[in-house]
């Protein structure tokens, strides 16, 4: 059996002064994430799951449950009030695509070694396109800002990298030049996703990624993305409150509510056999 | 290779305040390698809910269901942590459904090839293979590159049982895979099915109608709703 690519284990992040009481009194038993003693937001307490390199795993629950938390700890926007992210490169080194911090929390490193680490091996796709893209400078030349964060630096080579980018994710190359402000919803979501693509990640995050497109658009970035992990294998997780998107693109699928994991099992298990009550009324809430 | 002993399942309904439903409880029986074995019970007696626990969709309250596999080796399916489940799907333990799920906007041909290009089969073999299963259970050529969504329950079928056959399972869960076929075509799938035991695939199934069954059983087990299980019979 492979080892993980990530292991995370007692993720936690308190927004707020946090107290003794704060873990014990809120969750998904209490009903609440705001702890009654001290008002911290616990945005999500003893995270733990495996990512392996082949593998999309999903994390579904409603809003403030804690899931895009989750992952913008992973992608260091934000400190962890505790716990630790081990990556595991199996024997992967620096040139090798590699970081040369195989087997180290990651938490536990600098803010310009987790930006080295950021820019060499993850992606990410945001809800919003304002947060994953600069909107008034050309789609190529956010990319380009990118494969030069990642080293780059032939600029005929970057103008080339980005365009089989965007035409992976079925921009049109002769496009490249404008600014995604003049792109639909789902060309900007796909600019972004030739943006997180373009350091050739190990780690792809996916924060609610066709939340607010309409459903045809919907579907074909949902089936842009399949074809690209098909294609690149990048271990992917996928944050989303929308069962059906979980169902088409993930096996495994983590659920949380109240900044707590309530629920992990195989994707199919989860819709068929769901097991806690917030899961079971998520799955019977589906359309 | 694969042993189910005092296996139960139920189901706790939260949203009708906890209420219990009984799958079933108490089910033990075995298969050996290149045999089948039909489960039997009437209609709700819990029949795929058994199929759904050996494939791990259901999770079984009590009991083990050992499998012994070439890649892990000896198993309990009941307990088995989730990568591993992934691991024996992809290679070892093939599933045919009452009803075809599959992605949407996904053709005939890609939807058939997909267990083999998982299981690292080159793209183009994995293709050019669901081709000839395709033609052999006689799906017209004209569907290969249509999605299988808007197909006829028995074409749907057909395709369903394609892409559980394209690869060698050690073990295969069939749930009613012939219910609406007409005779030819289910001569065609018990053929294929027969030529899977040959090689050695042992197979659990669930089959509609007795005469159909009993041309591929090696023995019965039939569940009982009420009070356990009656053991399992030759026919």
């Amino acid at each position: 059996m492979k080892q993980p690519l990530l292991r995370v284990r007692n993720l936690s992040k308190i927004f707020g002064p946090g107290c003794p009481r704060c873990a014990a009194d809120t969750g998904p038993e209490a009903g609440t994430n705001i702890c009654p003693h001290c008002r911290s937001v616990v945005a999500c307490h003893d995270i733990g799951f495996d990512l392996h390199t082949d593998e999309v795993l999903g994390v579904v629950g409603e809003s403030g449950s804690g899931k895009s938390t989750v992952l913008r700890l992973l992608h260091f926007d934000w400190e962890a009030t505790a716990g630790e992210v081990m990556l595991y490169e199996n024997g992967r080194s620096p040139d090798g695509g590699g970081t040369g911090f195989d087997g180290v929390n990651l938490l536990s490193l600098g803010s310009y070694r987790q930006r080295m680490i950021r820019n060499r091996i993850m992606g990410i796709v945001f809800q919003n396109p304002h947060l994953g893209l600069k909107m008034h400078i050309s789609s190529g030349g956010n990319i380009a800002e990118r494969l030069l964060a990642a080293g780059w630096r032939h600029v005929g080579e970057i103008r080339r990298q980005a365009g089989e980018l965007l035409e992976r994710t079925e921009v049109p190359r002769a496009r490249m030049d404008e600014p995604p402000k003049h792109f639909s919803g789902g060309m900007q979501q796909r600019v972004q996703i030739a943006k997180a693509l373009s350091n050739s990640p190990a780690i792809l995050l996916l924060d609610e990624l066709t939340t607010g497109l309409d459903v045809s658009v919907q579907a074909r970035v949902l089936d842009l993305i399949r074809r690209l992990h098909r294609e690149m294998q990048v271990a992917t997780l996928v944050v989303s409150h929308d069962l059906g998107v979980v169902r088409m693109l993930t096996r495994r699928t983590l659920v949380m509510k109240c900044g707590r994991i309530v629920e992990a099992g195989l994707t199919d298990q989860i819709l068929e056999d769901p097991r806690h009550p917030y899961t079971q009324l998520m799955v019977s809430s589906m359309l | 290779m694969l042993l189910v002993k005092n296996l139960h399942k139920s189901f706790t309904l939260h949203m009708l305040g906890g209420k219990r439903i009984e799958a079933f409880s108490d089910v033990s029986f075995q298969v050996a390698p290149g045999k089948a074995v039909v489960l039997s019970a009437p209609s709700g007696g819990g029949k795929s809910s058994v199929l759904k626990c050996i494939y791990r969709t259901y999770l079984p309250d009590a009991g083990v269901i050992r499998f012994q596999s070439p890649s892990l080796g000896l198993v309990d399916l009941a307990s088995l942590d989730e990568h591993r489940v992934l691991v024996l799907r992809r290679g070892e333990i093939g599933y045919v459904t009452q009803f075809l799920k599959v992605l949407p906007r996904v053709s005939t041909v890609d939807v058939v090839s997909e267990p083999l290009i998982n299981a690292g089969v080159d793209a183009e073999l994995a293709r050019r293979r669901a081709v000839e299963t395709l033609r052999r259970l006689r799906i017209p050529e004209a569907l290969f590159s249509a999605y299988p969504a808007t197909f006829s329950g028995g074409e749907q079928q057909r395709v369903n049982i394609a892409r559980a056959l394209i690869r060698r399972s050690r073990l295969l869960l069939l749930d009613e895979p012939t219910a609406s076929l007409d005779a030819e075509s289910v001569g065609i799938v018990l053929d294929m099915l027969q030529d899977c035991k040959e090689k050695g695939t042992a197979m659990v199934a669930v089959f509609h109608d007795r005469s159909v069954a009993e041309r591929i059983a090696d023995s019965f087990y039939t569940l009982r709703p009420d009070d356990g299980f009656v053991r399992a019979a030759a026919p």
